[in-house]
């Protein structure tokens, strides 16, 4: 029952009242305090009279009147209801939560960002910040064995949507009609959406006996029909695909071509190079690999990079030097924009200081440095009744692990959820659950070269711990977590249409709704 | 090769040595299942990142010699999509809180009431400003978010055509013009100051119409309604894309009858960033069809097994993780952060405070079109009433060699970031709640100078 020295963990829990009920006096107050004078009196009343019946009075507007200290108050105190990666070890799998470090977010503040207007990107006076966008475009070269990069895509799955719109147009140019793209039923969601998105059809690859993609089923769908195949490796399982060679020959000799989805980059960062392994495009995830924070679900930013023909289809805009400038260049067949701006700013801060920070010399200890918590872990927590690591135990794992506890719900009746919200009670964050699919009561678990041994010691310990308590008396499990803010939710009120509740206004209407039924 | 570095972001660097067995254990049969080849590759290839920099003092003073340089977005001019919007330190405080910056997506809601609260407060407060039942919890930003709301009609109403403004500002229009690769929708246009223009027989297999406000240079559109109306009359969905801001001092979408809501976020108090990342705000009507097909995350209120009031994320089926391709599309990482910014943001202002910040805004576009207008050669496009921007051209520098003679002068002697360049000779500049009339007066002064010093120079 040890974490470092402490003992027992208890999330804050406040009650808070949403910010509309936080103020019960009904009396005005402002957090935010604009003054007039009579120059802008008299325009807004002039302004007012042209607007006519498109005016919308003040008691139409259904927003809160608080001061500013109780806006301060009522957000530290919600901020005390969450857990990231600054509380404790967040191993989510296929997340890649690792430490986001502090100087980047002082460089982002102090430089002033925030004031900097798209157009003078564009028009070249912020020539720093276009040199920091060059020198990463050739960094992520290095990194990923690509000849090209874009910065510009919001997030990875923008970055898998450019992907696909590069192969298809790519096709098209050719004057070939190829509707299916190939996804490992190992995937990431996201691969089959992205493919979906770009009105492709998905054709699913299984996963052959040793965790890895079947080539025997591989080769049986390969033909001109095939537009390419989207891959991770390390996969999901935390396999490497020790085949990737000869998969990315098979689907290039049938015409196809090979995209890398770079969510799982963090288990070969320094060790192997995705345009070694014959990809041809690739997307990397700047808020995972490259330490920018995950900021509660977003904003990320994705980079994808191209090689040889493919760079003609980047999306966005390409950094160059010339003439002593850095400015702005388009691809002759780019797919176009994957946001409305260059790139995602911050999080390129994130990136250059990452890079930076470890050099040519440290960066391999990355990749190293994770393979080695993961396994460490597995190391730690094998033999557990119930427990089963499928899919070639006894092979290394590179950045995560999926363990199965299928066992252990056949005979406790204890699922991976209610291990996930036991771990919560322990104080740490719980593991991906019920992914991949190919696994049966999965819990998916990635510890990142920043989490401490004593961390994945002590969330070994938990799990441990977690199991032993199914055996012998599994209502305790099913009840937690005890610990949290809150107990376990109603999720079929959460989700049906009787009690759904999106919004304040939509409860609201609900409720009138109701009442007037009643009347 | 394992445990030489010591690195603060590798807290183990050195442990692994004492656990020796395991790690060389390890490293060996992990070089075993990576073809031999691909790690020399790698090897060389890293070769030509840069070496690293250790102390943090150096690191830092390295990265603000790249980055660093004092940027006061009261000279900021610079119009379109991104305007300077003030930036409340508490804004800026709270969202550097660890808990919410470090935080993912919040799965396991019971560890993460927090966030999803501040979420669902988001969604709240947008639907108070745009008055729909539905706001989803962000997207990347109001171009993507406008792409998506296109994805929601495709899927929900026939026909594969999207009728757009004239003149949408041509950043977002690229970005649909990608989306309609993968969608497959074409785009036509229509003149939005005449909705008698689009023609009820010819456009019978529209799916969608876009409609703005205020327009992309500026201009406040007084026919919502009657292009709300339009739409439905020809059997297409009708989207607004309205400023956030400008929602609060005119009627907003959902009374007029949109049926589903974009915007972006930034003008909310959110940072410029260089253009990214922004905040995309998508919403629906109360409409059973509309909501399933509504992409991104949505956070509802729900009971725990206490009977304790809690939030969690609802309607997952829509989404990549559970559906695949079958989702209503491929987001998950989203602008949450900024979201909760926006939340924050809104929450200060209250109702009064954003309300303030709009006529400011009406009030200060005014008086930098009188000023604007002052100029001689300087052909305003822009119309009264105008919301933020004002679009111009100018007579006597027209070309892009010449138009950014003008930018980097303007910047190099005064400091100021005075335009976009939107289209040709279109530019872009607005007047926001930072400026001063003091500014906004020099800024057109400045201005003027600096188009005949750009003309005598080229004369000369």
């Amino acid at each position: 029952m040890k974490f470092g020295k402490r003992t027992e963990f208890r999330q804050t829990s406040w009650d808070e009242p949403e910010i509309f009920d936080l103020n019960e006096t009904g009396v005005q107050r402002v957090g935010f305090l604009t003054v007039e004078d009579n120059e802008v009196l008299e325009r807004e009343a002039s302004l007012m009279q042209i607007l006519g019946d498109k005016y919308r009075p003040p008691d139409e507007l259904g927003l809160p009147q608080n001061s500013e200290v109780e806006v301060v108050r009522h957000f530290t105190r919600l901020s005390q209801e969450a857990y990231g990666v600054d509380e404790g070890p967040v191993p989510l799998g296929s997340c890649t939560m690792k430490y986001n470090p502090r100087i980047a977010w002082r460089v982002i503040t102090r430089s002033g960002l925030a004031g900097v207007h798209p157009s003078s990107i564009e028009l070249g006076v912020e020539q720093g910040l276009l040199s920091m966008l060059y020198e990463l475009q050739e960094w992520f070269k290095s990194i990923t064995g690509m000849d090209e990069c874009s910065l510009q895509p919001p997030a990875g799955a923008s970055g898998e949507l450019a992907g696909i719109l590069m192969i298809k147009e790519y096709h098209k140019d050719r004057g070939e009609e190829r509707e299916y793209i190939l996804v490992p039923d190992s995937a990431h969601g996201t691969n089959p959406a992205s493919a979906a998105m770009g009105r492709f059809k998905v054709v699913r690859i299984p996963t052959g006996p040793d965790g890895t993609v079947d080539i025997g089923s591989l080769k049986a769908v390969l033909d001109e029909s095939v537009a390419g195949m989207m891959m991770t490796n390390p996969n999901t399982l935390g396999l490497f695909e020790h085949k990737v060679l000869e998969i990315t020959k098979l689907v290039h000799d049938a015409g196809g071509l090979l995209y890398y989805d770079g969510a799982n980059l963090n288990g070969i960062l320094g060790l192997a190079r995705p345009g070694d392994m014959g990809f041809d495009i690739v997307h990397l995830n700047i808020h995972k690999t490259f330490s920018a924070p995950h900021g509660s679900g977003g904003p990320g930013a994705g980079v994808v990079c191209a090689k040889g023909e493919l760079s003609r289809y980047l999306p966005g805009y390409i950094v160059e030097e010339s003439r002593g400038e850095f400015i702005l260049t388009r691809r002759d067949r780019s797919v176009g924009d994957m946001q409305s701006f260059y790139a995602n700013f911050p999080q390129m801060v994130y990136a250059y200081t990452f890079i930076l920070s470890y050099g040519k010399q440290g960066i391999a200890d990355v990749g190293l440095n994770s393979i080695l918590a993961t396994n460490y872990f597995i190391k730690k927590i094998k033999g557990l009744k119930g427990v089963s690591i499928p899919f070639s135990p006894e092979t290394p794992r590179f950045h995560e692990v999926v363990i199965s506890l299928k066992g252990l719900v056949s005979e406790t009746g204890v699922s991976a959820e209610d291990v996930a919200k036991y771990l919560l009670d322990k104080g740490v964050h719980a593991p991906t659950v019920y992914f991949p699919l190919i696994v049966e009561e999965a819990l998916m678990i990635e510890f990142t070269e920043t989490e401490t041994l004593e961390n994945v010691k002590y969330y070994a310990e938990s799990l441990r711990e977690a199991i032993e308590k199914a055996y012998e008396n599994p209502e305790e499990l099913k009840q937690s977590p005890r610990n949290t803010s809150v107990t376990r939710l109603d999720y079929v009120r959460a989700n049906h249409p009787s009690t759904l509740t999106p919004s304040r206004k939509y409860e609201i209407m609900r409720e009138r709704r109701r009442s007037s039924d009643a009347a | 090769m394992v445990g030489k570095t010591l690195h603060p972001w590798l807290p183990n660097a050195l442990n692994w040595e004492r656990e020796k067995e395991f790690s060389h254990t390890l490293v060996k049969s992990l070089m075993n299942i990576i073809p031999r080849k691909l790690v020399e590759k790698a090897m060389e290839g890293y070769e030509s990142l840069p070496d690293r920099i250790n102390e943090p003092w150096s690191l830092e003073r390295h990265l603000m010699s790249v980055l660093g340089k004092t940027r006061a977005y009261e000279r900021v001019f610079a119009g379109g999509i991104v305007c300077p919007h003030y930036v409340h330190p508490v804004v800026e405080y709270l969202i550097s809180r660890g808990e919410y910056l470090t935080s993912y997506t919040p799965y396991q809601p019971e560890i993460s009431q927090g966030i999803l609260q501040t979420l669902y407060e988001y969604q709240s407060l947008l639907a108070e400003l745009y008055e729909v039942e539905v706001i989803n919890s962000g997207m990347y930003d109001g171009a993507t978010a406008l792409a998506e709301a296109i994805g929601i009609a495709l899927r929900v109403n026939r026909g594969k055509i999207v009728l757009l403004p004239q003149y949408m500002n041509s950043r977002i229009e690229n970005v649909l013009k990608t989306y309609s690769k993968a969608f497959e929708f074409s785009i036509k246009h229509y003149d939005p100051l005449d909705p008698d223009s689009i023609d009820d027989e010819r456009d019978d297999e529209v799916t969608a119409l876009v409609v703005e406000n205020p327009l992309s240079n500026g201009t406040i559109n007084s026919k919502t309604k009657e292009l709300y109306d339009k739409a439905h009359s020809i059997g297409a969905l009708a989207i607004s894309f309205t400023d956030p801001l400008l929602a609060s001092v005119t009627k907003p979408p959902g009374i007029e009858g949109a049926d589903i809501v974009v915007g972006e976020g930034q003008s909310l108090g959110l940072p410029m960033n260089g253009g990214g990342p922004l905040l995309g705000i998508l919403g629906v009507r109360d409409d059973k069809r509309l909501i399933r097909n509504l992409p991104g995350r949505l956070v509802g209120k729900t009971l725990d097994r206490n009977g304790r009031r809690a939030y969690t994320l609802i309607l997952q089926t829509r989404e990549q993780h559970i559906r695949r391709e079958k989702a209503t599309s491929n987001i998950t990482t989203n602008t949450a952060l900024n979201a909760i910014g926006a939340a924050i943001s809104l929450s200060l202002m209250g109702r009064e405070g954003i309300r303030s910040v709009a006529w400011r805004v009406l009030v200060n576009t005014s008086i930098l079109m009188e000023e604007l207008g002052r100029i001689k050669g300087l052909d305003i496009r822009t119309k009264k009433p105008a919301f933020k921007n004002v679009m111009y051209s100018i007579n006597t520098v027209q070309d892009r060699a010449s138009l950014l003679m003008l930018f980097r002068h303007m910047h190099d002697v005064h400091g100021i970031i005075p335009f976009s360049i939107e289209k040709d000779d279109a530019l872009l500049s607005c007047a926001t709640e930072v400026h001063s009339k003091d500014d906004l007066v020099k800024f057109a002064q400045f201005l003027a100078e600096g188009i005949s010093s750009i003309t005598r120079r080229r004369s000369s």
